[in-house]
Protein backbone atom coordinates (compact mmCIF):
# COMPACT_ATOMS: atom_id res chain seq x y z
CA UNK A 1 0.00 0.00 0.00
CA UNK A 2 2.53 2.47 1.28
CA UNK A 3 4.42 1.66 -2.25
CA UNK A 4 1.70 2.24 -4.34
CA UNK A 5 1.17 5.45 -2.56
CA UNK A 6 5.12 6.22 -3.11
CA UNK A 7 4.97 5.65 -6.69
CA UNK A 8 1.29 7.64 -7.55
CA UNK A 9 2.19 10.87 -5.83
CA UNK A 10 5.74 10.25 -7.40
CA UNK A 11 3.88 9.59 -10.99
CA UNK A 12 1.61 13.18 -10.16
CA UNK A 13 4.47 15.21 -9.41
CA UNK A 14 6.47 14.58 -12.33
CA UNK A 15 3.67 15.04 -14.84
CA UNK A 16 2.89 18.58 -13.19
CA UNK A 17 6.26 19.22 -13.05
CA UNK A 18 6.15 18.60 -17.15
CA UNK A 19 3.38 20.47 -17.18
CA UNK A 20 5.22 23.50 -15.40
CA UNK A 21 7.92 23.23 -17.66
CA UNK A 22 5.47 23.23 -21.04
CA UNK A 23 4.19 26.40 -18.77
CA UNK A 24 7.26 27.90 -18.52
CA UNK A 25 8.38 28.14 -21.98
CA UNK A 26 5.35 30.38 -22.03
CA UNK A 27 6.37 33.11 -19.22
CA UNK A 28 10.05 32.32 -20.71
CA UNK A 29 9.33 33.76 -24.05
CA UNK A 30 7.33 36.54 -22.46
CA UNK A 31 10.24 38.07 -20.54
CA UNK A 32 12.89 37.87 -23.28
CA UNK A 33 10.74 39.47 -25.50
CA UNK A 34 10.51 42.14 -22.78
CA UNK A 35 13.66 41.92 -22.46
CA UNK A 36 14.92 42.48 -25.95
CA UNK A 37 12.56 45.47 -26.18
CA UNK A 38 14.41 46.88 -23.08
CA UNK A 39 17.72 46.30 -24.74
CA UNK A 40 16.41 47.52 -28.10
CA UNK A 41 15.36 50.62 -26.10
CA UNK A 42 19.25 51.30 -24.51
CA UNK A 43 20.26 50.53 -27.67
CA UNK A 44 18.58 53.61 -29.72
CA UNK A 45 19.49 55.96 -27.01
CA UNK A 46 23.36 54.82 -27.04
CA UNK A 47 23.35 55.55 -30.67
CA UNK A 48 21.47 58.85 -30.27
CA UNK A 49 23.44 60.45 -27.77
CA UNK A 50 26.51 59.08 -28.19
CA UNK A 51 27.04 57.67 -31.67
CA UNK A 52 29.14 55.15 -30.03
CA UNK A 53 30.75 52.16 -32.25
CA UNK A 54 28.89 49.18 -32.44
CA UNK A 55 31.27 46.68 -30.76
CA UNK A 56 31.96 49.13 -28.17
CA UNK A 57 27.90 49.77 -27.65
CA UNK A 58 27.28 46.40 -27.57
CA UNK A 59 29.99 45.26 -24.68
CA UNK A 60 28.86 48.06 -23.01
CA UNK A 61 24.83 46.86 -22.97
CA UNK A 62 25.90 43.41 -22.09
CA UNK A 63 27.55 44.41 -19.17
CA UNK A 64 24.73 46.02 -17.42
CA UNK A 65 22.61 43.01 -17.78
CA UNK A 66 23.32 39.06 -18.17
CA UNK A 67 19.75 38.02 -20.90
CA UNK A 68 19.70 35.76 -23.98
CA UNK A 69 19.64 38.93 -25.92
CA UNK A 70 22.76 40.38 -24.19
CA UNK A 71 24.61 37.20 -24.69
CA UNK A 72 23.94 37.24 -28.61
CA UNK A 73 25.82 40.76 -28.07
CA UNK A 74 28.62 39.35 -26.69
CA UNK A 75 28.87 36.64 -28.90
CA UNK A 76 28.79 38.84 -31.60
CA UNK A 77 31.53 40.94 -30.54
CA UNK A 78 33.85 38.04 -29.80
CA UNK A 79 33.58 37.14 -33.25
CA UNK A 80 33.93 40.95 -34.95
CA UNK A 81 37.40 41.31 -32.30
CA UNK A 82 38.79 38.47 -34.34
CA UNK A 83 38.43 40.62 -37.40
CA UNK A 84 38.37 37.70 -39.58
CA UNK A 85 36.40 40.05 -42.33
CA UNK A 86 32.96 39.05 -41.70
CA UNK A 87 30.39 41.56 -41.72
CA UNK A 88 27.97 42.77 -38.75
CA UNK A 89 25.07 41.47 -40.38
CA UNK A 90 27.48 38.15 -40.71
CA UNK A 91 28.72 38.01 -36.82
CA UNK A 92 24.81 38.69 -35.44
CA UNK A 93 23.73 35.93 -37.57
CA UNK A 94 26.08 33.62 -36.53
CA UNK A 95 25.88 34.77 -32.89
CA UNK A 96 21.93 34.18 -32.71
CA UNK A 97 22.67 30.71 -33.96
CA UNK A 98 24.87 30.00 -31.46
CA UNK A 99 23.34 31.41 -28.90
CA UNK A 100 19.37 30.69 -29.24
CA UNK A 101 20.21 27.04 -29.58
CA UNK A 102 18.08 25.98 -26.66
CA UNK A 103 16.07 29.22 -26.81
CA UNK A 104 12.10 29.71 -25.57
CA UNK A 105 12.46 32.12 -28.49
CA UNK A 106 10.16 30.78 -31.54
CA UNK A 107 11.52 30.80 -35.53
CA UNK A 108 9.69 33.88 -35.95
CA UNK A 109 11.27 35.80 -33.19
CA UNK A 110 14.65 34.63 -34.12
CA UNK A 111 13.69 35.81 -37.92
CA UNK A 112 12.99 39.12 -36.77
CA UNK A 113 16.65 39.62 -34.91
CA UNK A 114 18.06 38.72 -37.58
CA UNK A 115 16.22 40.87 -40.02
CA UNK A 116 17.06 43.35 -37.53
CA UNK A 117 21.00 43.07 -37.45
CA UNK A 118 21.15 43.46 -41.11
CA UNK A 119 19.98 46.72 -40.89
CA UNK A 120 22.43 47.77 -37.81
CA UNK A 121 25.12 50.16 -38.30
CA UNK A 122 24.41 50.65 -41.93
CA UNK A 123 23.32 53.61 -42.19
CA UNK A 124 23.06 57.33 -40.38
CA UNK A 125 21.28 57.76 -37.27
CA UNK A 126 18.00 58.80 -38.02
CA UNK A 127 18.15 55.66 -40.07
CA UNK A 128 18.77 53.48 -37.53
CA UNK A 129 16.53 54.96 -35.26
CA UNK A 130 13.76 53.85 -37.30
CA UNK A 131 14.90 50.70 -37.86
CA UNK A 132 15.33 49.89 -34.67
CA UNK A 133 11.98 51.45 -33.94
CA UNK A 134 10.29 49.40 -36.14
CA UNK A 135 11.91 46.66 -34.58
CA UNK A 136 10.35 47.17 -31.52
CA UNK A 137 7.11 48.08 -32.59
CA UNK A 138 7.08 44.27 -34.19
CA UNK A 139 8.67 42.72 -31.01
CA UNK A 140 6.44 44.55 -28.80
CA UNK A 141 3.53 42.94 -31.24
CA UNK A 142 4.95 39.30 -30.16
CA UNK A 143 4.95 40.24 -27.07
CA UNK A 144 1.37 41.00 -26.37
CA UNK A 145 0.57 38.01 -28.37
CA UNK A 146 2.86 36.10 -26.29
CA UNK A 147 0.90 37.29 -23.12
CA UNK A 148 -2.17 36.39 -24.54
CA UNK A 149 -0.68 32.77 -25.13
CA UNK A 150 0.93 32.80 -21.50
CA UNK A 151 -2.69 33.92 -19.59
CA UNK A 152 -4.66 31.21 -22.15
CA UNK A 153 -2.00 28.34 -21.64
CA UNK A 154 0.05 28.18 -19.03
CA UNK A 155 -2.56 27.74 -16.16
CA UNK A 156 -4.27 24.90 -18.83
CA UNK A 157 -0.27 23.34 -18.58
CA UNK A 158 -0.56 23.00 -15.63
CA UNK A 159 -3.84 21.80 -14.79
CA UNK A 160 -3.19 19.15 -17.35
CA UNK A 161 0.20 18.47 -15.85
CA UNK A 162 -1.71 17.33 -12.71
CA UNK A 163 -4.70 15.47 -14.25
CA UNK A 164 -2.36 13.70 -16.55
CA UNK A 165 -0.60 12.28 -13.30
CA UNK A 166 -3.78 11.63 -11.77
CA UNK A 167 -5.03 9.94 -14.65
CA UNK A 168 -1.95 7.89 -14.96
CA UNK A 169 -2.53 6.82 -11.26
CA UNK A 170 -6.11 5.75 -11.54
CA UNK A 171 -5.60 3.51 -14.80
CA UNK A 172 -2.73 2.17 -13.11
CA UNK A 173 -3.94 1.21 -9.77
CA UNK B 1 71.46 61.48 -43.68
CA UNK B 2 70.11 58.55 -41.29
CA UNK B 3 66.22 58.37 -41.42
CA UNK B 4 64.50 55.81 -39.13
CA UNK B 5 61.96 53.65 -41.14
CA UNK B 6 58.55 52.65 -39.85
CA UNK B 7 58.10 49.20 -39.65
CA UNK B 8 55.59 48.80 -42.58
CA UNK B 9 55.39 45.17 -42.44
CA UNK B 10 52.48 45.47 -39.73
CA UNK B 11 51.45 49.28 -40.99
CA UNK B 12 50.82 46.99 -43.96
CA UNK B 13 48.54 44.41 -41.73
CA UNK B 14 46.24 47.39 -40.22
CA UNK B 15 45.65 48.39 -43.90
CA UNK B 16 44.29 44.98 -44.85
CA UNK B 17 42.47 44.82 -42.12
CA UNK B 18 40.23 47.67 -43.48
CA UNK B 19 39.63 46.01 -46.54
CA UNK B 20 36.58 43.21 -47.14
CA UNK B 21 37.88 39.97 -47.55
CA UNK B 22 37.51 39.75 -51.25
CA UNK B 23 40.08 42.80 -51.82
CA UNK B 24 41.95 41.94 -48.87
CA UNK B 25 43.19 38.61 -50.29
CA UNK B 26 44.18 40.63 -53.58
CA UNK B 27 46.01 43.26 -51.53
CA UNK B 28 47.72 40.76 -49.50
CA UNK B 29 49.18 39.33 -52.77
CA UNK B 30 51.09 42.32 -53.69
CA UNK B 31 54.20 42.10 -53.69
CA UNK B 32 56.23 43.35 -50.78
CA UNK B 33 58.21 45.90 -52.09
CA UNK B 34 55.25 47.61 -53.90
CA UNK B 35 53.72 47.00 -50.78
CA UNK B 36 55.85 49.42 -48.61
CA UNK B 37 55.25 51.99 -51.52
CA UNK B 38 51.95 51.99 -51.23
CA UNK B 39 49.92 55.57 -51.30
CA UNK B 40 46.62 54.86 -52.42
CA UNK B 41 44.02 52.10 -52.99
CA UNK B 42 41.06 53.00 -54.63
CA UNK B 43 37.67 51.28 -55.08
CA UNK B 44 34.85 52.20 -57.63
CA UNK B 45 31.53 50.29 -58.02
CA UNK B 46 32.00 48.03 -61.56
CA UNK B 47 35.24 49.74 -61.88
CA UNK B 48 38.84 48.23 -61.62
CA UNK B 49 40.54 47.94 -58.49
CA UNK B 50 43.50 50.99 -58.51
CA UNK B 51 46.38 51.11 -56.62
CA UNK B 52 48.66 54.08 -56.56
CA UNK B 53 52.53 54.37 -55.72
CA UNK B 54 55.34 56.30 -57.11
CA UNK B 55 52.63 59.22 -58.24
CA UNK B 56 51.46 56.56 -60.47
CA UNK B 57 47.88 54.36 -61.01
CA UNK B 58 48.17 50.64 -61.84
CA UNK B 59 45.48 48.21 -61.96
CA UNK B 60 45.89 44.88 -59.91
CA UNK B 61 44.18 41.83 -61.37
CA UNK B 62 42.54 38.82 -59.27
CA UNK B 63 45.66 37.10 -58.07
CA UNK B 64 47.63 40.61 -57.56
CA UNK B 65 49.52 41.00 -59.95
CA UNK B 66 50.20 45.04 -60.81
CA UNK B 67 49.18 46.12 -64.47
CA UNK B 68 49.04 49.09 -66.22
CA UNK B 69 45.83 48.64 -67.94
CA UNK B 70 42.82 47.74 -66.80
CA UNK B 71 41.82 44.52 -68.63
CA UNK B 72 41.92 41.35 -66.50
CA UNK B 73 41.57 43.45 -63.32
CA UNK B 74 39.24 42.80 -60.41
CA UNK B 75 36.16 44.46 -60.19
CA UNK B 76 35.13 46.05 -57.37
CA UNK B 77 31.38 45.27 -56.84
CA UNK B 78 29.21 47.36 -54.57
CA UNK B 79 29.20 44.72 -51.85
CA UNK B 80 32.84 45.38 -51.73
CA UNK B 81 32.22 49.06 -50.96
CA UNK B 82 29.67 48.59 -48.38
CA UNK B 83 31.53 45.43 -46.57
CA UNK B 84 34.62 47.85 -46.73
CA UNK B 85 33.04 51.01 -45.17
CA UNK B 86 31.52 48.06 -42.51
CA UNK B 87 35.25 47.56 -41.48
CA UNK B 88 36.33 51.45 -41.50
CA UNK B 89 34.14 52.68 -39.68
CA UNK B 90 34.23 50.27 -36.79
CA UNK B 91 30.55 48.51 -38.37
CA UNK B 92 28.92 51.70 -37.50
CA UNK B 93 28.26 53.87 -40.23
CA UNK B 94 25.92 56.77 -38.06
CA UNK B 95 28.96 56.53 -35.65
CA UNK B 96 31.01 58.46 -38.28
CA UNK B 97 27.97 60.66 -39.34
CA UNK B 98 29.72 63.92 -38.80
CA UNK B 99 33.04 62.87 -40.87
CA UNK B 100 31.36 61.96 -43.41
CA UNK B 101 30.10 65.04 -44.41
CA UNK B 102 33.23 66.09 -44.72
CA UNK B 103 33.98 63.57 -47.20
CA UNK B 104 36.34 61.64 -45.09
CA UNK B 105 36.93 59.79 -42.57
CA UNK B 106 40.34 59.10 -40.49
CA UNK B 107 41.04 55.56 -39.09
CA UNK B 108 43.31 54.20 -36.73
CA UNK B 109 47.04 54.90 -37.62
CA UNK B 110 46.34 58.04 -39.60
CA UNK B 111 45.52 56.78 -42.78
CA UNK B 112 42.45 58.96 -44.54
CA UNK B 113 39.27 57.48 -46.46
CA UNK B 114 37.72 59.53 -48.99
CA UNK B 115 34.16 58.34 -49.43
CA UNK B 116 31.81 59.42 -52.56
CA UNK B 117 28.25 58.51 -53.32
CA UNK B 118 24.79 59.81 -52.82
CA UNK B 119 24.80 63.63 -50.99
CA UNK B 120 21.70 63.99 -49.08
CA UNK B 121 21.00 67.46 -48.54
CA UNK B 122 18.61 69.64 -46.93
CA UNK B 123 18.54 73.50 -47.33
CA UNK B 124 22.24 74.35 -47.74
CA UNK B 125 23.69 72.11 -45.62
CA UNK B 126 25.13 68.37 -46.32
CA UNK B 127 22.94 66.35 -44.23
CA UNK B 128 24.40 62.86 -44.92
CA UNK B 129 26.11 60.39 -47.61
CA UNK B 130 24.07 57.19 -49.08
CA UNK B 131 24.61 54.84 -51.80
CA UNK B 132 28.29 55.11 -51.24
CA UNK B 133 30.20 54.03 -54.57
CA UNK B 134 33.73 54.91 -54.09
CA UNK B 135 36.85 54.82 -51.52
CA UNK B 136 40.00 56.08 -51.63
CA UNK B 137 42.07 54.66 -49.06
CA UNK B 138 44.89 57.04 -48.62
CA UNK B 139 47.83 55.47 -46.43
CA UNK B 140 49.41 57.58 -44.39
CA UNK B 141 53.59 57.89 -44.27
CA UNK B 142 54.48 59.22 -41.73
CA UNK B 143 58.57 60.23 -42.73
CA UNK B 144 60.11 61.16 -39.67
CA UNK B 145 63.35 63.31 -40.80
CA UNK B 146 62.40 64.59 -43.84
CA UNK B 147 63.03 68.05 -42.34
CA UNK B 148 66.48 67.56 -41.60
CA UNK B 149 67.41 68.96 -44.86
CA UNK B 150 65.87 72.36 -44.32
CA UNK B 151 65.61 73.23 -40.89
CA UNK B 152 68.50 74.49 -40.51
CA UNK B 153 67.64 77.78 -42.56
CA UNK B 154 64.23 77.85 -41.02
CA UNK B 155 66.59 79.19 -37.66
CA UNK B 156 68.18 82.63 -37.80
CA UNK B 157 71.86 83.18 -35.82
CA UNK B 158 69.88 83.87 -32.86
CA UNK B 159 67.65 80.74 -32.74
CA UNK B 160 64.74 82.05 -33.06
CA UNK B 161 62.40 80.58 -35.78
CA UNK B 162 61.14 82.70 -38.63
CA UNK B 163 58.11 82.43 -40.61
CA UNK B 164 57.83 80.07 -43.35
CA UNK B 165 55.28 79.22 -46.14
CA UNK B 166 55.87 75.92 -47.80
CA UNK B 167 54.58 76.32 -51.25
CA UNK B 168 53.76 73.33 -52.82
CA UNK B 169 51.99 71.24 -55.60
CA UNK B 170 49.39 68.71 -54.51
CA UNK B 171 50.93 65.23 -53.61
CA UNK B 172 54.42 66.49 -52.86
CA UNK B 173 54.46 66.16 -49.95
CA UNK B 174 53.64 69.55 -48.24
CA UNK B 175 51.26 68.03 -45.28
CA UNK B 176 54.74 65.24 -44.87
CA UNK B 177 57.45 68.26 -44.34
CA UNK B 178 54.98 70.55 -42.31
CA UNK B 179 54.37 68.23 -40.23
CA UNK B 180 58.19 66.74 -39.61
CA UNK B 181 59.11 70.68 -39.38
CA UNK B 182 56.89 71.01 -36.38
CA UNK B 183 57.69 67.71 -34.53
CA UNK B 184 61.70 69.02 -34.90
CA UNK B 185 60.32 72.37 -33.47
CA UNK B 186 58.42 71.43 -30.61
CA UNK B 187 60.93 68.60 -29.34
CA UNK B 188 63.92 71.28 -29.85
CA UNK B 189 67.14 70.63 -31.82
CA UNK B 190 70.13 70.85 -29.86
CA UNK B 191 72.57 70.38 -32.85
CA UNK B 192 70.97 73.83 -34.05
CA UNK B 193 70.87 75.31 -30.65
CA UNK B 194 66.94 75.73 -30.86
CA UNK B 195 65.30 74.73 -27.97
CA UNK B 196 61.85 73.46 -28.38
CA UNK B 197 59.01 75.85 -28.40
CA UNK B 198 54.94 75.70 -27.19
CA UNK B 199 53.81 74.95 -31.00
CA UNK B 200 49.85 75.08 -31.64
CA UNK B 201 48.20 73.30 -34.15
CA UNK B 202 45.28 74.50 -35.76
CA UNK B 203 44.80 71.29 -38.09
CA UNK B 204 41.80 71.50 -40.17
CA UNK B 205 41.42 69.14 -42.35
CA UNK B 206 43.21 66.88 -39.86
CA UNK B 207 46.00 65.34 -42.20
CA UNK B 208 48.68 66.86 -39.99
CA UNK B 209 47.93 65.07 -36.73
CA UNK B 210 45.76 62.54 -38.36
CA UNK B 211 43.50 62.64 -35.00
CA UNK B 212 41.53 59.37 -34.44
CA UNK B 213 39.03 59.63 -31.43
CA UNK B 214 40.76 62.88 -30.59
CA UNK B 215 44.40 61.85 -29.93
CA UNK B 216 46.58 62.47 -32.86
CA UNK B 217 48.27 59.49 -34.89
CA UNK B 218 51.34 61.48 -35.92
CA UNK B 219 54.16 62.06 -33.61
CA UNK B 220 54.30 65.80 -33.61
CA UNK B 221 56.50 66.38 -30.39
CA UNK B 222 56.13 66.99 -26.59
CA UNK B 223 55.18 70.70 -26.43
CA UNK B 224 52.22 70.80 -29.06
CA UNK B 225 48.71 71.46 -28.68
CA UNK B 226 46.49 70.67 -31.61
CA UNK B 227 42.63 71.79 -32.80
CA UNK B 228 41.84 68.71 -34.71
CA UNK B 229 39.24 69.72 -37.79
CA UNK B 230 39.03 73.57 -36.75
CA UNK B 231 38.44 76.36 -39.00
CA UNK B 232 41.87 77.97 -39.24
CA UNK B 233 40.79 81.45 -38.74
CA UNK B 234 38.77 80.19 -35.77
CA UNK B 235 41.58 77.90 -34.24
CA UNK B 236 43.90 80.39 -34.36
CA UNK B 237 42.17 82.64 -32.05
CA UNK B 238 41.13 80.02 -29.75
CA UNK B 239 45.11 79.08 -29.75
CA UNK B 240 46.34 82.35 -29.03
CA UNK B 241 43.84 83.39 -25.85
CA UNK B 242 44.19 79.49 -24.63
CA UNK B 243 47.26 77.86 -25.22
CA UNK B 244 49.39 80.73 -25.39
CA UNK B 245 51.91 79.16 -28.43
CA UNK B 246 55.34 80.47 -29.09
CA UNK B 247 54.51 79.32 -32.87
CA UNK B 248 51.37 78.37 -35.11
CA UNK B 249 51.42 76.23 -37.27
CA UNK B 250 48.28 75.50 -40.46
CA UNK B 251 48.04 73.91 -43.27
CA UNK B 252 46.60 75.60 -46.63
CA UNK B 253 46.08 79.62 -45.74
CA UNK B 254 43.98 81.39 -48.25
CA UNK B 255 41.00 82.34 -47.20
CA UNK B 256 40.06 86.52 -45.89
CA UNK B 257 39.48 85.74 -42.19
CA UNK B 258 42.60 83.68 -42.49
CA UNK B 259 44.80 86.90 -43.37
CA UNK B 260 43.17 88.58 -40.23
CA UNK B 261 43.89 85.67 -37.77
CA UNK B 262 47.58 85.54 -38.50
CA UNK B 263 47.53 89.37 -38.14
CA UNK B 264 46.46 88.76 -34.32
CA UNK B 265 49.18 86.37 -33.75
CA UNK B 266 52.05 88.43 -35.33
CA UNK B 267 50.40 90.83 -33.28
CA UNK B 268 50.92 88.66 -30.13
CA UNK B 269 54.67 88.04 -30.76
CA UNK B 270 53.81 84.49 -32.16
CA UNK B 271 55.58 82.70 -35.31
CA UNK B 272 54.09 80.97 -38.08
CA UNK B 273 54.47 78.21 -40.08
CA UNK B 274 51.97 77.71 -43.17
CA UNK B 275 51.68 75.88 -46.40
CA UNK B 276 49.90 76.88 -49.62
CA UNK B 277 48.89 74.90 -53.18
CA UNK B 278 51.04 76.22 -55.95
CA UNK B 279 53.49 75.47 -58.48
CA UNK B 280 55.93 78.75 -57.70
CA UNK B 281 56.65 81.78 -56.33
CA UNK B 282 55.11 84.52 -58.88
CA UNK B 283 51.71 82.17 -59.19
CA UNK B 284 51.59 82.98 -55.43
CA UNK B 285 52.15 86.61 -54.98
CA UNK B 286 48.96 86.96 -57.31
CA UNK B 287 46.68 85.77 -55.31
CA UNK B 288 44.55 88.22 -52.99
CA UNK B 289 45.10 87.04 -49.19
CA UNK B 290 48.22 85.18 -49.58
CA UNK B 291 50.07 87.80 -52.15
CA UNK B 292 49.74 90.29 -49.73
CA UNK B 293 51.00 88.42 -46.94
CA UNK B 294 54.29 87.89 -48.69
CA UNK B 295 54.72 91.82 -49.80
CA UNK B 296 54.33 92.54 -46.87
CA UNK B 297 57.35 90.20 -45.71
CA UNK B 298 55.52 88.80 -43.10
CA UNK B 299 57.38 85.37 -44.14
CA UNK B 300 61.05 85.47 -43.71
CA UNK B 301 61.67 81.59 -45.52
CA UNK B 302 59.35 80.30 -48.13
CA UNK B 303 60.13 76.76 -49.43
CA UNK B 304 59.04 75.66 -52.54
CA UNK B 305 58.03 71.90 -53.29
CA UNK B 306 58.05 69.52 -56.97
CA UNK B 307 57.75 66.57 -58.17
CA UNK B 308 61.15 66.47 -60.22
CA UNK B 309 62.98 64.47 -58.33
CA UNK B 310 60.45 62.43 -56.91
CA UNK B 311 58.05 63.28 -54.35
CA UNK B 312 59.02 66.11 -51.31
CA UNK B 313 61.98 67.59 -53.97
CA UNK B 314 62.37 70.59 -51.99
CA UNK B 315 62.65 73.11 -55.23
CA UNK B 316 64.29 76.15 -53.74
CA UNK B 317 64.27 78.14 -50.76
CA UNK B 318 63.86 81.49 -50.52
CA UNK B 319 64.45 84.30 -48.21
CA UNK B 320 61.44 86.49 -47.68
CA UNK B 321 62.52 89.52 -47.28
CA UNK B 322 64.20 90.09 -51.04
CA UNK B 323 63.05 87.14 -52.38
CA UNK B 324 66.13 85.51 -53.15
CA UNK B 325 67.22 82.21 -53.59
CA UNK B 326 69.09 80.73 -50.42
CA UNK B 327 69.42 77.31 -52.10
CA UNK B 328 68.72 77.66 -55.21
CA UNK B 329 69.41 73.81 -56.22
CA UNK B 330 66.73 71.34 -55.81
CA UNK B 331 67.40 68.73 -53.44
CA UNK B 332 65.98 65.29 -53.67
CA UNK B 333 64.59 64.44 -50.33
CA UNK B 334 62.69 61.18 -51.11
CA UNK B 335 62.51 59.26 -47.72
CA UNK B 336 61.21 55.48 -46.36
Amino acid sequence: MIIKVIISTLIVCCSSLIGVIYAKTYTERTRLLNNIIGTLQMLESEIVYSATPLPFLLKKISRRNNTEITRIFNSTVEILDKKSGFTFSEAWQMAIKEETKYSVLRREDIELLIQFGNTLGVSDIEDQVKHIRLAMEEIKRSYEQSIVEQNKNVKMYKNLGVLFGITVVIILF
Amino acid sequence: MFIPKISSINENHKIEMLLCPDVRGIISKLPSNIKKELEEIRLRVDKPLMINFDNEDYFVSMDGKVMDGPSGSFIVSKKNIENTLQFITNYSIYSVEEELKNGYITVEGGHRVGIVGKVLCSKNDIRSMKDFSGLNIRISKEKKGVSSSVLKYLIDNKGEFLNTLIISPPQCGKTTLLRDIIRNLSTGMPSLGFKGKKIGVVDERSEIGACFQGVAQNDLGPRTDILDACPKAVGMMILIRAMSPQIIATDEIGRREDSDAIEEALLAGINLITTVHGKSIEDIIQRKVIGSLIERKIFKRIIVLSNSKGIGTIEKILDGNTLNEIIGTAIKNKVG
